[in-house]
């Protein structure tokens, strides 16, 4: 790693940029200017600086459309939007996929085109805290602001979920490190414990690590809230962790002030998926019988919670909103991106500033070789090589599906397009 | 101008050398996926298609004791196969050890050739605790857009494995016909 000096040579700053990576949404980055354009970004992590920094060789500049032999090709917009209203008119069971890392103006849009043309619209929240949102449902969400665990938060705890690596300032600006009202002596007034099978960066800065067992999470939660009820422990050792160690535990988490559990996709992704977080979000309402606590998922991008209250508020349900019937339905492992593709359902695929080609497992995307697949995203990435129609977003995400909708309904009015149900008001 | 710049050409991983004679052929272990921050700084940055991407996102993490019994070294290839496929990755000594018997990949097109879809009907594939092996080889690490060419054969008219795999590779740039950004954008680099 070179030494790389820091940039003096700027015209302005802008204070106080709102960072758009990663839930934490920190709003004190600065950017410094140079000819109009951003040449360093300051108070940024190295996540939310290089986001900033990007790579230009591998910017999408301009729109492309597959030729015959393949290759994608430069075309104007009018015809690279002609050719992806083209693919979308003609499915019968499209997915629009993604909506994460764009703003909600544009999911507005997407719902639009989703509704009219029944669509299944789902965003990342499907292969990361979906099963969060379905124990949210199951169990219910004790929680609370980063300002209350800034100020008040003496025991944070971290599970399944390696903040250092993927929301590097959390620690620094929201949960450890940082002064609050009632903490005045920051990391000292805190108790950090992290429980996670991997001794991660997050568990090498942390007072107490639980390293248990891999797929023991579901056990090992069950154990905290039997001792919690006043229970007795059978077993010695339960999932791969002594009991006396659970007693220990359950203790300081009873006698914390204000108590915070962050959990991550090490609980979602093991075998017990959904169960897991359940079963966190039950020990938290255990707790809160004998002190403060609550609990905050760790999402990923800035704006995937966005896209799941949006939708929860527009038609009624968070993700993997299914609209071939006219009206949004809802069904777990069945109008979810991932098993859609593992069934082959899907006969038109849209990526919406997402990247399925570099976070779907091969059984899902081998799919995506057999439908055109159009693609909207700021970086040529592992999706633009499955790619059809490549259309270069940005901010101008919303204009773009605007676009798109207004094209498809043109095209599904021609009559030699497939039809698009309608309910006849006189059948009755 | 002077650019700020995020670039590292290989993650900093511990700098042990291994002493095994290499006993074990195949190694079974348990497979982890996730992120970790080189992978997710090099994904943000968009640089995919690059020798970084595949040194950050392409490498196995091995216990060092491991790789004793298998006889490699840091940023030697392995093989490393599940019910579900098989790829060819980097191995390097994790900065997490010890954790004898399992691995990591980090996310990203390495990690999907051999990770579950089975969502067992909760919307989620399962990315973490596969059983996997891990064995050494001379095959070579392929860069993003030769993997992508080489599972999914979208636009190639070959199906053998083989054949794809020793194409010409597609490089580090994107390969389209059209104007590129030097054209496209006003700037003094």
């Amino acid at each position: 790693m070179t030494y790389e000096p820091p940039v003096t040579d700027y015209d302005y700053i802008v204070e106080n940029c709102t960072c758009a990576f990663c839930g934490c949404n920190c709003d004190d980055l600065d950017y410094l200017v140079k000819n109009g354009h951003v040449v360093a970004v300051r108070h940024a992590c190295r996540l939310g600086a290089s986001k900033i920094m990007e790579d230009m060789d591998q910017r999408l500049i301009v729109p492309m459309i597959r030729d015959e032999n393949g290759e994608l090709m430069e075309v104007d917009w009018d015809t690279a939007l002609d050719k992806a209203a083209e693919y979308i008119a003609n499915s019968v069971r499209p997915v629009f996929y993604g909506w994460s890392e764009t703003s909600t103006e544009c999911m507005k849009e997407g719902v639009a085109l989703g509704e009219y043309i029944g669509a299944v619209l789902d965003n990342q929240a499907t292969i990361c805290h979906g099963p969060s949102l379905q124990a949210v449902q199951n169990a219910g969400y004790p929680i609370q602001t980063l300002g209350e665990v800034q100020n008040r938060a003496d025991v944070i705890a971290y599970s399944g979920s390696n903040a250092m690596n993927s929301h590097p300032r959390h620690m620094a600006r929201y949960a450890v490190f940082c002064r609050g009202y009632f903490r005045q002596r920051g990391r000292f007034d805190r108790t950090v414990i992290t429980m996670d099978p991997k001794f991660s960066d997050t568990a090498k800065c942390s007072d107490k690590w639980i390293g248990f067992e891999q797929n023991g999470d579901y056990g090992f939660y069950n154990a905290i809230r039997a001792v919690l009820r006043g229970k007795e422990l059978y077993q010695d050792v339960i999932s791969g962790i002594p009991k006396e160690d659970i007693y220990e535990l359950a203790e300081e988490m009873k006698n914390a002030e204000f108590g915070v559990l962050f959990f991550g996709l090490g609980l979602t992704h093991t075998l017990s998926k959904q169960r897991n977080i359940d079963i966190a979000i039950k020990m938290v309402q255990d707790l809160n019988r004998f002190s403060k606590w609550g609990l905050t998922p760790m999402r990923g991008h800035f704006n995937v919670n966005g896209f799941n209250i949006f939708m929860a508020f527009e038609c009624g349900f968070a993700f993997g909103v299914d609209y071939c019937r006219g009206y949004p339905r809802y069904m777990l492992g069945e109008t979810n991106t991932i098993d859609l593709l593992t069934r082959k359902e899907p006969d038109c695929f849209m990526v919406i500033a997402a990247d399925p080609g570099a976070h779907f497992p091969n059984g899902a995307n081998q799919h995506l070789a057999n439908i055109p697949v159009i693609q909207i995203d700021i970086h040529w990435g592992p999706s633009t090589e499955l790619a059809d129609v490549v259309l270069p977003g940005s901010f101008d995400d919303e204009w773009i599906v605007r676009e798109l909708k207004e094209r498809v309904m043109k095209l599904r009015e021609e009559p030699n397009v497939a039809p698009k149900y309608v309910p006849n008001p006189n059948a009755l | 101008m002077h650019y700020a710049n995020t670039y590292l050409e290989k993650p900093v991983v511990p700098d042990v050398k291994i002493t095994g004679e290499g006993t074990t052929d195949v190694l079974k272990c348990m497979l982890n996926t996730g992120s970790d921050i080189y992978q997710g700084a090099c994904k943000k940055r968009g640089s995919t298609l690059k020798e970084e991407y595949k040194n950050a996102s392409g490498t196995c993490y091995m216990d060092p004791r491991d790789m004793a019994k298998l006889g490699v070294n840091n940023w030697d290839t392995v093989l490393v196969k599940t019910d579900f496929g098989e790829v060819v990755v980097n191995c390097a000594v994790s900065r997490d050890a010890p954790h004898e018997g399992t691995v990591f990949i980090c996310k990203g097109p390495w990690a999907n050739t051999i990770v579950s879809h089975d969502t067992y009907c909760c919307s989620d594939p399962t990315y973490k605790g596969i059983r996997c092996t891990v064995e050494k080889t001379d095959r070579k690490v392929l860069l993003m857009a030769d993997l992508m060419r080489w599972v999914y054969k979208k636009y190639v008219d070959e199906t053998d494995d083989d054949t794809v795999e020793n194409m010409d590779s597609l490089g580090e740039l994107p390969v389209y016909k059209g104007r590129k950004w030097e054209e496209l954008i006003d700037h003094d680099l």
